[in-house]
C-alpha cells in the first residue's frame, strides 16, 4: 500500500510550497498555519518513508522497486518523449536509440537511504526553524521555499534516471539560492546567494556534459539500464590506473557536477559564505542534505566511477586535499557558522575520500550519521544565535554552558560524534572511512590517505574543542546590550541569554538520540556488529573481483586502527581543552610563533582573493579588456569606416535624389495634378451623388444586358 | 382592387391549405410576374429613398426596402422553380436568411455609427456629410 504512495513523499511538500506561495501572504496566514501545513506535509512524507521502508524492505529488497515498472502507480508519465538520435560513442557507436525519459521514481536500497535522511532532518528541521523563524516577516515565504527545497531534494534522491536527477541537482540549487538570498536587504546576503549559484553552475555544466555522454554511449538515462550496461567488461572496459579512457571522462563530468554541489576543492568557495542564509538553511541545506548530493551521485555512478582507478584516485585526492585544506581553515574562523561550514566540507571530504577509495558504502554511511550530528551542530548554533540575539562571533560567546544547557548537552553529543568519540554515530562511520582507506586495493596509495585522513581527525577534534572553549566554556564574554542586534524588532531584553523555547529544543534532543544510535545501524563486524548498512547497500555497488574479501579480512591491524584515532582524537581534544581554558597564554605564545600560519587560515588562505583575482579580475576582466580593445579598434574602426561610406554615398545619393528622382517625382506629381482636375469635379462628397451614379450604373448595366445579353 | 384580387385567390385554396405557405404557393400557380412587380417596386421605392431623403435614418429604411426586394426575389424563385421542379434544394432560403442576418449586423453598426457621428455634428441630415470628398 506505501509502495503506491511513493509518489506523494515529495509531492506533498511541492504542494505545501505551492499553497504557502500562493496563499500566504494574501490570506495573511498566522505562523501557527503557516508551521502546521509546512511541517505537516514534510512529516506525511516522513511517515510515508517509513512505511515504503518497511515494505519495500519486506517485499522488494535487493531489487529495485521502479514505479514506472511497477505497474501499479499511476503518477510515472513519459515526460520527454524524444525522437531517435544516433549514438557516438562506444561499442553501438552509429546506431539509433530513443531519447526517452520517464517521469518515475525508483526505490532502492541508495534512494531509501537518502529518503530518509531527507525527511527525517527535514522534518526536524523545519520544527525547529518554526521557532528560529518567529516574528519574521517573510515567515510563508520561507517555508514555501524550505518545502520547495524539500520537494526538489527528494526528486533528487528518488529519480530513476539521470534527467530527474538533473531537475532535483538544478532545483536545490535554486532553493539554495532563494534561501541563501532569503534576507536579501542584506549586501553579503545577496552576494553569497549570486556566488552559490554561478559557482554550482561551473559543476553543472560538467555534470550536463556527462550525462550527454552517458546517452551517447548507452542510449538510455534510465539508471537501471546505464548501470547494467556499465557493467559489461565488454561494453565499457574497465581502465588501468593511469589510463584516461571513456569511463574517466564521463567519471570526470560527473565528479565535476559533484564538486560544485558537494563543495570540494576548486568549487568549495560558495559554501563558507552560503552562512548569510537564516541557520535552518544551513543545517538542512549547506550540512544535511543537498551538500551530500554530489556523494549520492557518485554512489549512484559507482559503476562508472569503479571501472576507471584514475579518476577515482582524483576522487580520493580531491577529497582528502579538502579534508584538510578545510579543516585547516575552520582554525581561525571566529564566526560561529563559519567554523560549522568549513567543517561540513571537510567531512564532505571524507566521504569523496572513502568514494574514491572504492568504500561508497562507508561513504554514504558518514553522509548517514554526518546528516545528523551536522544537522544537530548548527541547530544547537542557531539556538546560541537566537539566545544572542544574532550574534555569530564566537569572541563575544562564552561560558553559555549554565545558560542553555539543553543546547550545551545535545551539543556536546554532537561534538563527541564528531570528533569521533566511542561509541558515537562519528565514530563507528569515520574509522569505517578510515579503515577501508587503509586496506583499499581499487587504488596505490591507501595507507597515504589513511594518514590524511588521520590527520583530519586530529584538526577536526582541535577546531571542534576550540569551538566547544569558545562558545560554552570559560567565561561570558557577551555584553548584555541595550540596543537590537540584527535583525529581529523586538525590543532588545536587557537580561542573560536563555535556553530556546521548546519547540527549538526537541529537535536538538531527537538529532541528539539519533547522533547517537545512528551509528548502530552500520555497526563494524570488528565490534561484534554485521555491517547491517553495507549488506543493505550491496545490491547498489559494483564489486570488482579483487575488491570482494576486502570486506571479510579484518583482524587486529583494524582495532590497532580504531584505537589510534580514538585516541589521537581524544588527546587532541584534551590538549585543545587545556590550552583554551587553562592555558590561554600558551595559545597566545603558540599563534604568535605561527603568526603567518595562523593569519594564512584566518584567511582562508586567500583563496577567494586568488580566484577574485585570477577568474573574475583576471579573466573576466582581462578578457573585458581585450573586448574593449576590440570593440574600440575594431569594431569602432568598422563602424566608423562605414559611417564615413555612408556620408559619402549619401551625398551622392542626394544628389541624385535632388536632380533627377525628385525631377521625375515632380514631373509625375504635376501631369497628375492637371489631369486629376477633370476627376475632382466628380467628388462632390455627398453620398447621394454617388449612389445615383451607383443606380445609374446599374440601369445601364441593366439596359445593356437587355440589348445585348444573352 | 388588389383585396378584391386575394379574396378571390383565397377563394380557391382549399381549406386545409390555408397557411401562409398554401396562399404564397396558389398565388404562385398563376405565375411569377406578380412578385417580380412587387419586389420592383420595393426596390425602386427603396432607391428613389436613398437618392432623394436627406435624413440618414430613413436611408437606412429604404436600404431595408431594397434587401427585402431582394430577399422577396429569392424566395419566390426558389419556390416558384422548386414548384416547377427546376430545383430542388433551399439556395434562396439560405440567401435570404445570410441577407437579414447581414442587414441586422449592418443595422446595428450603422446606427452605431449614426449616433457617434450626431454626437460630433450635431447632424444626421446626409448633405451636411461631405467631408469625404478628396
Amino acid at each position: 500500500m506505501f509502495l503506491k504512495l511513493v509518489w506523494l513523499i515529495p509531492a506533498l511538500p511541492l504542494l505545501s510550497a505551492a499553497i504557502l506561495g500562493i496563499f500566504g501572504r494574501p490570506l495573511r496566514w498566522s505562523e501557527r498555519t503557516i508551521s502546521w501545513i509546512a511541517c505537516g506535509s514534510v512529516f506525511l512524507s516522513l511517515v510515508i518513508t517509513a512505511g515504503v521502508f518497511v515494505q519495500y524492505r519486506a517485499a522488494h529488497w535487493p531489487e529495485p522497486y521502479l514505479t514506472s515498472e511497477a505497474g501499479g502507480f499511476p503518477h510515472s508519465f513519459v515526460w520527454v518523449p524524444g525522437g531517435d538520435a544516433e549514438l557516438s560513442l562506444g561499442p553501438r557507436a552509429g546506431q539509433r536509440a530513443t531519447f526517452r525519459a520517464e517521469w518515475s521514481y525508483q526505490v532502492d536500497p541508495l534512494s531509501m537511504v537518502m529518503m530518509v535522511v531527507v525527511t527525517l532532518v527535514g522534518f526536524l528541521i523545519h520544527v525547529f526553524a518554526i521557532g528560529y523563524m518567529r516574528g519574521d516577516g517573510g515567515f510563508y515565504r520561507f517555508f514555501a521555499e524550505l518545502n520547495l527545497f524539500m520537494f526538489m531534494m527528494l526528486t533528487l534522491v528518488m529519480g530513476s534516471n539521470f534527467l530527474m536527477l538533473f531537475v532535483g541537482w538544478e532545483g536545490v540549487g535554486l532553493c539554495s539560492y532563494l534561501l541563501i538570498g532569503y534576507w536579501f536587504h542584506r549586501a553579503d546576503a545577496k552576494a553569497a546567494s549570486m556566488k552559490a549559484f554561478i559557482v554550482n553552475r561551473i559543476g553543472d555544466f560538467g555534470f550536463l556534459l556527462a550525462m550527454i555522454a552517458v546517452f551517447s554511449l548507452f542510449g538510455t538515462l534510465q539508471f537501471t539500464e546505464v548501470m547494467r550496461l556499465a557493467a559489461d567488461e565488454a561494453y565499457l572496459p574497465t581502465e588501468a590506473f593511469g589510463m584516461f579512457g571513456m569511463a574517466s571522462w564521463i567519471a570526470l563530468g560527473l565528479f565535476i557536477g559533484a564538486t560544485g554541489k558537494s563543495a570540494q576543492i576548486p568549487l568549495y568557495v560558495w559554501l563558507p559564505d552560503a552562512m548569510a542564509g537564516p541557520t535552518p538553511v544551513s543545517a538542512l541545506i549547506h550540512a544535511a542534505t543537498m551538500v551530500t548530493a554530489g556523494v549520492y551521485m557518485l554512489t549512484r555512478t559507482n559503476v562508472i566511477f569503479m571501472k576507471s582507478p584514475t579518476m577515482m584516485f582524483v576522487v580520493a585526492v580531491i577529497g582528502a586535499a579538502t579534508l584538510i585544506l578545510a579543516a585547516v581553515i575552520a582554525f581561525a574562523q571566529t564566526d560561529i557558522k563559519k567554523v560549522l561550514a568549513y567543517s561540513t566540507i571537510s567531512q564532505l571530504g571524507y566521504m569523496f575520500l572513502a568514494c574514491g577509495v572504492g568504500a561508497f558504502t562507508a561513504g554514504i554511511f558518514h553522509l548517514f550519521t554526518h546528516a545528523f550530528f551536522k544537522a544537530l551542530l548548527f541547530l544547537g548554533a542557531g539556538s546560541i544565535i537566537i539566545a544572542l540575539h544574532h550574534k555569530q562571533d564566537m569572541r563575544e560567546m562564552g561560558g553559555l554552558k549554565s545558560y542553555m544547557p539543553v543546547t550545551y548537552w545535545t551539543f556536546v553529543i554532537a561534538w563527541l560524534a564528531i570528533c569521533g568519540i566511542f561509541p558515537l554515530a562519528g565514530f563507528v562511520s569515520k574509522d569505517e572511512i578510515l579503515w577501508r582507506a587503509f586496506t583499499t586495493e581499487v587504488i596505490p596509495g591507501g595507507r597515504w590517505f589513511w594518514f590524511i585522513g588521520l590527520v583530519g581527525v586530529a584538526l577536526t577534534a582541535f577546531y571542534m574543542t576550540r569551538l566547544m572553549a569558545l562558545t560554552f566554556w570559560g567565561s561570558p564574554r557577551f555584553v548584555p546590550s541595550t540596543q537590537a542586534h540584527g535583525l529581529s524588532d523586538e525590543p532588545a531584553p536587557h537580561e542573560e541569554p536563555r535556553e530556546s523555547p521548546k519547540v527549538m529544543t526537541l529537535p536538538l534532543i531527537a538529532l541528539a538520540v539519533g547522533t547517537a544510535v545512528a551509528g548502530f545501524v552500520g555497526w563494524p563486524p570488528a565490534l561484534g556488529g554485521s555491517h547491517r548498512f553495507e549488506r543493505w547497500l550491496n545490491p547498489v555497488l559494483y564489486r570488482r573481483a579483487t575488491n570482494a574479501e576486502a570486506m571479510a579480512h579484518h583482524g587486529a591491524t583494524e582495532y590497532i586502527l580504531m584505537v589510534v584515532s580514538t585516541l589521537l582524537a581524544a588527546m587532541v581534544m584534551a590538549a585543545a581543552y587545556h590550552l583554551y581554558i587553562h592555558r590561554k597564554q600558551t595559545l597566545q605564545a603558540i599563534v604568535e610563533a605561527i603568526r603567518p600560519l595562523y593569519i594564512a587560515s584566518a584567511r582562508k588562505f586567500w583563496v577567494d582573493e586568488f580566484y577574485e583575482s585570477v577568474f573574475v579580475r583576471g579573466l573576466t576582466l582581462g578578457f573585458s579588456r581585450v573586448f574593449w580593445r576590440t570593440d574600440t579598434r575594431v569594431v569602432d574602426g568598422a563602424v566608423n569606416g562605414s559611417a564615413w561610406f555612408t556620408r559619402f554615398s549619401s551625398r551622392l545619393s542626394g544628389w541624385s535624389d535632388l536632380f533627377i528622382v525628385d525631377m521625375i517625382v515632380n514631373a509625375i506629381g504635376f501631369g497628375l495634378r492637371v489631369f486629376s482636375v477633370a476627376f475632382r469635379a466628380a467628388q462632390t462628397g455627398f453620398t447621394q451623388n454617388y449612389a445615383l451614379v451607383i443606380t445609374f450604373g446599374l440601369l445601364i448595366a441593366t439596359a445593356a444586358y437587355f440589348i445585348w445579353g444573352s | 382592387m388588389v383585396t378584391e384580387a386575394m379574396w378571390t385567390v383565397l377563394q380557391q385554396v382549399p381549406n386545409q391549405a390555408r397557411t401562409w405557405q398554401g396562399f404564397i404557393d396558389a398565388l404562385l400557380k398563376k405565375g411569377i410576374n406578380d412578385f417580380i412587380l412587387l419586389s420592383f417596386l420595393l426596390f425602386a421605392i427603396g432607391v428613389a429613398g436613398v437618392l432623394t431623403r436627406r435624413n440618414i435614418l430613413i436611408i437606412f429604411m429604404s436600404i431595408e426596402l431594397i434587401l427585402n426586394a431582394a430577399n422577396l426575389n429569392f424566395i419566390a424563385f426558389t419556390r416558384y422553380w422548386q414548384m416547377s421542379g427546376r430545383l430542388s434544394e433551399h439556395m434562396g432560403h439560405v440567401f435570404t436568411i445570410f441577407i437579414i442576418v447581414v442587414a441586422a449586423a449592418e443595422a446595428v453598426i450603422g446606427l452605431g455609427i449614426v449616433i457617434a457621428l450626431y454626437r460630433n455634428r450635431q447632424t444626421v441630415a446626409i448633405d451636411e456629410i461631405d467631408l469625404l470628398k478628396w
